[in-house]
């Protein structure tokens, strides 16, 4: 004997055609009705022969003839033939559920059984009542032939008994053919309307696997492109349940810990990738999120250290959210491996520190260079007055004089004769007189260029002391005076404007002293008038203006403001003047203003710049914190330590370039 | 799989087995429930021996009932309506036998018996009644005329102990109704009278 162990459920019909993947629903849903039927009869079945035995021992125990008694056939009938009656059914509902003959079986006992009580209650009208019951309850197992087989069961018994012996079923002898249909006729009226109710289930049940189909279908899909994201991150996820247990891994977990997912599946996250340092806290954490659903870590992106499987700790970035999934949670974590972004950061800094010394010892040269500069224009000064004087001491009459002196002496007693009536001593008067002309001249000359020689070298001296004065201390934080420090930046400039033909405006409003490093400060202003003045040689008819402005707003920091009228920023380059390495000039290498940007966040101030456009001119405007009120001195008159950068510098300070 | 083609023979098995049980078990009750019971010789006159006084001018119906036969249950059923809309002068009497303690008879039955309105309920001790009639079987049902003819004799039960239509209660009916009478026997359906009756 050949048998499969599929189950047998009825072909879909072909007016609904079913995908590959909505027919194992189908089947499934048809399956289910059917042990959802199954277990209806299993119950059903054994109660219907407890009462069948119940009736036959309270309606007709014991068969009489005279005094004498024995067991009613009943007794036997519903004992033995209602456990016959329901053995079968038991047996194929035990082994056979899923299979449609078990149906069939059901349906056979089950009016069979209408039949024994029925004549177990003496043909009673009522107990007929069961015979329509039965058939409601086996339409459950939603399968017209199930309830056909029961109808022919009924109809069968009519028949048979109308053949052979009318009477015991219509009361009269004579009753025909037609009598059995009409009896089955009225089962087969609520077959029709089960049948009817059968076949609309079935094909709601046929609407339902496709929709159904379709849903997994696109979940399956779902989670498919779920997975492809996650296995295709840059990131490590790792999954963890409320046990501690990793319950998910992908690929980027398994190069950036080391291990595979087989090898960690279902094992201890904390011994697999927690410090062990850390893994109390981690146990903690856990236990103290499971009992009160609060959880410190969660939520927000931290950097941790984590374990490799060589045993070696690195540093990652990572953010956990937790999943309630029923009654648990399922926590995920995104790691990602920060140790090349740390190293990056750290020699960033390292060359951020490099650049700002590089660009403080540049400064310093630069002024250096604008001091030798001036020095050297007076120096000019003096040279030339030093030649002017040394020519006119080398070409002074002084000479002339001395040869008039002589020419008197050698004429010993007879001066008076020799000036009276010598030819040339009646000159002698005459020259004495140009001579003193002369000399007279040489002498305002001479004090002339000395007067003027030792203005130079004050100037030189000045000069020397002003870079003396900005140059000696670096890197402290002192009260500063807005409008000096311009006018300071103008002198290291200043004959470079002139000699640039730059009209200087100065509007230098009374402001309170800010603080700053006097050093930087300077060098930023000097750039900013440098910039100015290069952004001005072109200007042509149009003339070279520059304005010096020093405002304050009332709570505001100090804003000294260089704006020019040269050649303008252009919109697209005005978020980039301040980036390292940008540059407009030909010959500029992006650094001034990216330092000078630099050097102000450091004071804890910021530096901007403003400009409508190409030749509009621009404005860069330096704002510097106001000075803290005076502290009071310590009691015990000990030093009071000047403030250390950054004053007041937020965490993360930012650079401004502020759009037209 | 192969314990599955096992499984699915004995369980095939089962089932041919099983429908055959359900053969032979439905015909045994089959047969039980058609096998009708027997009757002595009827006298065709109202005998005069009889326990129980006829009225002149009125039909009398008789039935002879075993107190504790549960197939008579159902004769019960019918004869009630048979007498629910005529006039006959109905009688039940119940069997109690010889060595049968007094009240032995007075059962359901009698209970049901009595509750039928216009019906005299009687004990036939000794069976007395029973012997006169010719009655053998409980559910043996008498029909006299007014005259004191007999117009029926027999069950008005379809099968043992099956209430419904049957033709000793339609013939009954007709005879009480003066219509033509369809049959004047019928088959009874019930518990022997008698204690030498061993077999139903």
């Amino acid at each position: 004997m050949t048998q499969t162990t599929r189950p047998h459920t009825s072909p879909t019909p072909s007016a609904i055609a079913l995908s590959s993947d909505a027919e194992p629903i189908y089947r499934e849903r048809l399956l289910e009705r059917r042990r959802e039927a199954n277990a209806i009869f299993l119950w059903l079945l054994p109660a219907q022969w407890l009462f069948a035995l119940l009736l036959a021992f309270t309606v007709s125990p014991r068969a009489w003839a005279g005094l004498s008694s024995t067991v009613h056939p009943h007794v036997w009938a519903a004992l033995l033939g209602g456990g016959l009656i329901v053995s079968a059914p038991l047996a194929f509902i035990r082994w056979r559920p899923q299979d449609k003959i078990t149906g069939h079986v059901v349906a056979i006992a089950q009016m069979l059984f209408s039949a024994l009580l029925i004549h177990l209650t003496g043909g009673r009208l009522e107990t007929h009542f069961h015979v329509f019951g039965s058939l409601a309850i086996l339409a459950f197992y939603l399968d017209r032939s199930v309830l056909l087989t029961a109808t022919a069961v009924v109809v069968s018994d009519h028949l048979l008994r109308g053949l052979f012996y009318p009477e015991s079923v219509y009361g009269v002898s004579t009753a025909g053919w037609w009598r059995s249909l009409e009896h089955g006729g009225w089962v087969l009226f609520e077959v029709l309307f089960l049948v009817y109710f059968a076949h609309r289930t079935f094909r709601r049940t046929l609407r339902l696997a496709a929709e159904s189909a379709a849903s997994q279908q696109a979940l399956k899909e779902s989670e498919h492109r779920f997975r492809l994201v996650i296995e295709t991150a840059y990131d490590a996820y790792v999954a963890m349940d409320a046990d501690g247990l990793i319950a998910g891994w992908n690929e980027q977990a398994v190069k950036t810990f080391g291990w595979t997912s087989a090898e960690v599946m279902g094992e201890s996250l904390a011994d697999r990738i927690i410090p062990e340092r850390f893994r109390e806290a981690h146990r903690r954490g856990m236990a103290r999120f499971l009992q009160s659903r609060e959880g410190k870590v969660l939520n927000q992106r931290l950097e941790l250290f984590a374990l490799h499987r060589n045993g070696s700790e690195f540093p990652v970035e990572m953010t956990i959210s937790a999943v309630r999934c029923g009654e648990t949670y399922l926590f995920n974590a995104f790691l990602r491996d920060i140790t090349e972004r740390r190293e990056a950061a750290r020699q960033r800094e390292d060359m951020h520190r490099q650049l700002l010394e590089t660009s403080r010892q540049a400064g310093k040269a630069e002024v250096a260079v604008g001091v030798l500069h001036n020095v050297g224009n007076v120096l000019n000064s003096v040279n030339v007055s030093a030649g002017m004087i040394h020519d006119t001491v080398r070409n002074s009459k002084v000479a002339a004089l001395g040869e008039v002196v002589e020419l008197l002496r050698s004429q010993d007693g007879g001066l008076a004769e020799f000036l009276a009536n010598d030819p040339r001593g009646r000159l002698i008067p005459d020259l004495l007189g140009r001579l003193t002309d002369s000399l007279r001249a040489e002498q305002t000359r001479l004090t002339s260029e000395a007067s003027s020689l030792v203005s130079h070298i004050g100037h030189i001296r000045e000069t020397v002391s002003l870079q003396q004065s900005h140059g000696s201390i670096s890197g402290v934080a002192e009260k500063l005076a807005a409008a000096q420090l311009i006018e300071d930046a103008l002198k290291l400039e200043g004959s470079a404007m002139v000699r640039h033909g730059i009209n200087v405006q100065r509007e230098l409003e009374p402001v309170p002293p800010m603080i700053g490093d006097r050093h930087k400060t300077l060098q930023i202003l000097v750039n900013l008038l440098r910039n100015a003045k290069q952004a001005m040689a072109t200007n042509g008819a149009r003339g070279k203006q520059l304005t010096l402005q020093v405002r304050h707003a009332e709570g505001g920091p100090v804003r000294m403001i260089v704006r020019d009228n040269g050649t303008g920023i252009p919109a697209e380059n005005l978020s980039r003047i301040f980036n390292h390495g940008f540059t407009t000039k030909p010959s500029g290498h992006g650094f001034g203003l990216h330092i000078s940007a630099l050097a102000a966040r450091e004071m804890g101030g910021t530096l901007t710049a403003e400009s409508d456009g190409a030749e509009q001119g621009a404005s860069f405007t330096l704002e510097l914190p106001l000075a803290p009120a005076e502290a009071p001195r310590p009691t015990n008159g000990g030093p009071v330590a000047p403030p250390s950068f950054p004053p007041s510098v937020s965490p993360t300070p930012v650079l401004t370039a502020n759009e037209p | 799989m192969r314990i599955t083609a096992q499984r699915h023979f004995w369980l095939n098995t089962l089932l041919v087995v099983w429908l055959a049980g359900l053969v032979l078990g439905g015909r045994a009750l089959w047969v039980y429930s058609v096998t009708p019971g027997k009757a002595d010789l009827t006298p065709a006159q109202w005998p005069e021996q009889a326990p129980i006084v006829r009225k002149p001018g009125q039909a009398t119906l008789v039935l002879l009932a075993h107190p504790h036969c549960p197939c008579t249950r159902a004769s019960l059923a019918e004869l009630a309506k048979l007498v629910e809309h005529n006039e006959a002068d109905t009688w039940i009497l119940f069997l109690r036998p010889e060595g049968a303690q007094p009240g032995w008879e007075k059962t359901s039955l009698w209970e049901t018996a009595a509750a039928i309105p216009g019906v005299h309920v009687l004990a036939d001790t000794d069976g007395t009644a029973a012997h006169v009639f010719g009655a053998e079987t409980s559910g043996h049902v008498l029909l006299y005329d007014p005259a004191g003819r007999l117009q029926f004799s027999g069950g008005i039960t379809a099968a043992r102990g099956h209430e419904g239509p049957s033709a000793g209660g339609a013939s009954v009916l007709a005879a009480l109704h003066g219509a033509a009478i369809p049959q004047h026997q019928a088959q009874i359906f019930g518990c022997p009278l008698q204690c030498q009756e061993t077999t139903q």
